[in-house]
């Protein structure tokens, strides 16, 4: 597999596409902040504070024709992707109209501040926002093979990774998005899965690409857990089941 | 009775206290940031106590059904460590999030000119980012303290109805009462009010510009010390709307001049009383005091009301 072109979002177009994301937050927002993204990329310099006050100036409400979407996570993930369009576009010296902006080799580090710097909604919005951002191509990790996408950035896992290890329910199921479903490692998705459950999150609506990526290992490790909650005497999660079945291990494989 | 608390230290507290808390009626409270009994040596220390505050207490709160808020400062006593004093150059960035409704706790702890300096440069934040200010107020020479306080506020040209002074008792009140700051009262075992010296306190003083908090943190301290206050206010004899005041209206106008409060739908109807138009009211008109105006179900611009899923 070759590395993907330069502004060629990495492992097949994101669903949403931008275009519904675009129309949608329109709709949602009125003429009032449709352009809001775009504005807000426009001022570099004030990049940080834009993107902490989008929930504030567009709103948080649920987008009505994308379920799971919020207007404050469309905003930002339309101003992320707006940002890195122009510094694709960029050419030397980066000052348009006064003003200097990122360039290409600039943005790992630009999107991995915003997150480092942002809360618990900011960082969720990112991690949407990575399948929609050109990734920088370099050469695949030794283990890329074993990745739905082997030039997923390093950056991009180490924050998928990073809001792996917290316990809030809002940046666990992002990273098991499509962002995880991308860039992690079959160990770390594995856990994830099982993180998931843990959680109490549906497995369905939360993990992407779960059918395509379960395997015998994972299902071993839900049987496992399935089993330490019924000697618990507490309920089993149904979305387990489908998985275990699936792979019917041998009893000796417990 | 509905219950916001504009000064809890939750990173201290269990879960239980997160439970007991809603149970009595608190449905939104306010974090200040302040030191944690250990003193700090690095600023990433306290980014990572500021990350929690917007992070994870916020998703622990939510989880008993409480609307967690928090206001972000370095604090006097640790403003008098130079290995700390870098943290002022890393708060813009935080005074820009989502429900950091004030700088703060800031003020004198022991009055040195570290201390002096660095509430000086965070009232100018204040001014800066639009936002109300939280000022501690010293447990130690503690009405000097209350003077020079009021001093540096009128100097910084902050709105004093955007100041919330805090830690005030019997002896302070006095000196803030005429100038059009909002005056705290800690209701905390052995070392500040308990809940009868505040009612007898506020006989004096009125319930308008007045707000009560627990200020609960790793200390003795009791989270449910502003229910015990409003059932002491009802005991002697107040009438529920004032005690409505004082433990939510009032505490959600100080914070609601942020324009970042979030506080859910059933606050609106919770245990809502009518306001009675003979009620006492503030006889100094001050320009933005906001006690003026809110009814039970007020709501102010920017804030919002959560309706349905919290994000
Ligand atoms: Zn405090």
């Amino acid at each position: 597999m070759s590395p993907p072109e330069h502004g060629v979002p990495a492992g097949g177009p994101p669903d949403p596409d931008l275009a519904e994301l675009r129309v949608a937050f329109a709709r949602a927002v009125g003429a009032g902040r449709r352009d809001w993204p775009v504005e807000a990329a426009a001022e570099p310099a004030r990049l940080a504070t834009a993107f902490a006050s989008a929930g504030r100036l567009c709103g948080r409400a649920p987008l009505a024709e994308l379920p799971g979407w919020t207007c404050d996570d469309a905003a930002r993930v339309l101003l992320l992707h707006a940002v890195s369009a122009a510094a694709v576009r960029e050419c030397d010296p980066h000052v348009h109209n006064g003003r200097t902006h990122p360039t290409r080799g600039d943005l790992p580090a630009l999107v991995r501040a915003l997150y480092e710097g942002g809360d618990a909604r900011e960082r969720r919005a990112i991690l949407r926002a990575l399948p929609y951002l050109p990734c920088t191509p370099h050469p695949p990790e030794p283990n890329a093979g074993t990745l739905p996408d082997p030039h997923a950035c390093l950056c991009r896992r180490l924050l998928v990774e990073d809001a792996l290890r917290t316990n809030d329910h809002r940046l666990v199921a992002a990273a098991m998005g499509p962002c995880g479903y991308r860039a992690l490692a079959p160990e770390a998705w594995r856990h994830g899965v099982l993180k998931c459950v843990f959680l109490g999150l549906p497995l369905g609506p939360t993990v992407t690409g779960l059918d395509d990526r379960a395997d015998a290992e994972l299902a071993r490790m839900l049987a496992g857990f399935a089993r330490e909650r019924a000697a618990a005497g507490r309920p089993v999660p149904a979305d387990i089941a489908p998985i275990t079945s699936r792979f019917t291990p041998t009893p000796e494989e417990y | 009775m509905r219950i916001f608390d504009p000064h809890i230290h939750m990173t201290s507290r269990t879960t239980d206290d997160y439970r007991a808390l809603r149970d009595a009626g608190v449905l939104a409270l306010v974090e200040p940031a302040f030191w944690l009994g250990q003193p700090r040596t690095a600023v990433s220390t306290f980014t990572d106590y500021f990350d929690a505050l917007l992070g994870w207490e916020r998703f622990r709160a939510g989880q008993y059904g409480i609307e967690h808020h928090c206001t972000i400062a370095l604090n006097p006593k640790e403003a008098n460590d130079p290995r700390c004093t870098p943290v002022l150059d890393v708060l813009p960035g935080y005074l820009a999030k989502d429900r950091v409704v004030a700088v703060g706790e800031i003020g004198f702890d022991s009055m040195t000119d570290a201390e002096e300096l660095a509430f000086r440069h965070q009232l100018a934040l204040a001014v800066e980012f639009d936002l109300p200010a939280l000022v501690h107020t010293p447990h130690r020479d503690k009405a000097a303290g209350v003077r020079r306080t009021l001093d540096l506020v009128r100097d910084s040209g902050i709105d004093p109805g955007r100041v919330l002074v805090d830690h005030l008792n019997e002896t302070t009140v006095e000196l803030v009462a005429d100038t059009g700051c909002w005056m705290g009262f800690s209701v905390y075992p052995d070392t500040k009010m308990t809940p009868e010296r505040t009612v007898d306190v506020l006989l004096d003083l009125g319930p308008q510009r007045v707000v009560v908090n627990s200020a609960a943190d790793w200390g003795h301290s009791d989270p449910l010390s502003t229910l015990h206050t409003g059932r002491a206010m009802l005991a002697a004899g107040w009438r529920e709307d004032d005690v409505d005041l004082v433990l939510w209206r009032n505490p959600v106008a100080f914070y609601a001049q942020s324009g970042r409060l979030e506080l859910p739908s059933e606050s609106r109807d919770f245990a809502a009383v009518p306001t009675d138009p003979t009620s006492p009211k503030d006889p100094t008109p001050a320009r933005r005091d906001p006690t003026r105006s809110p009814g039970p179900n007020a709501t102010f611009e920017g804030n919002s009301i959560l309706r349905g899923a919290r994000a």
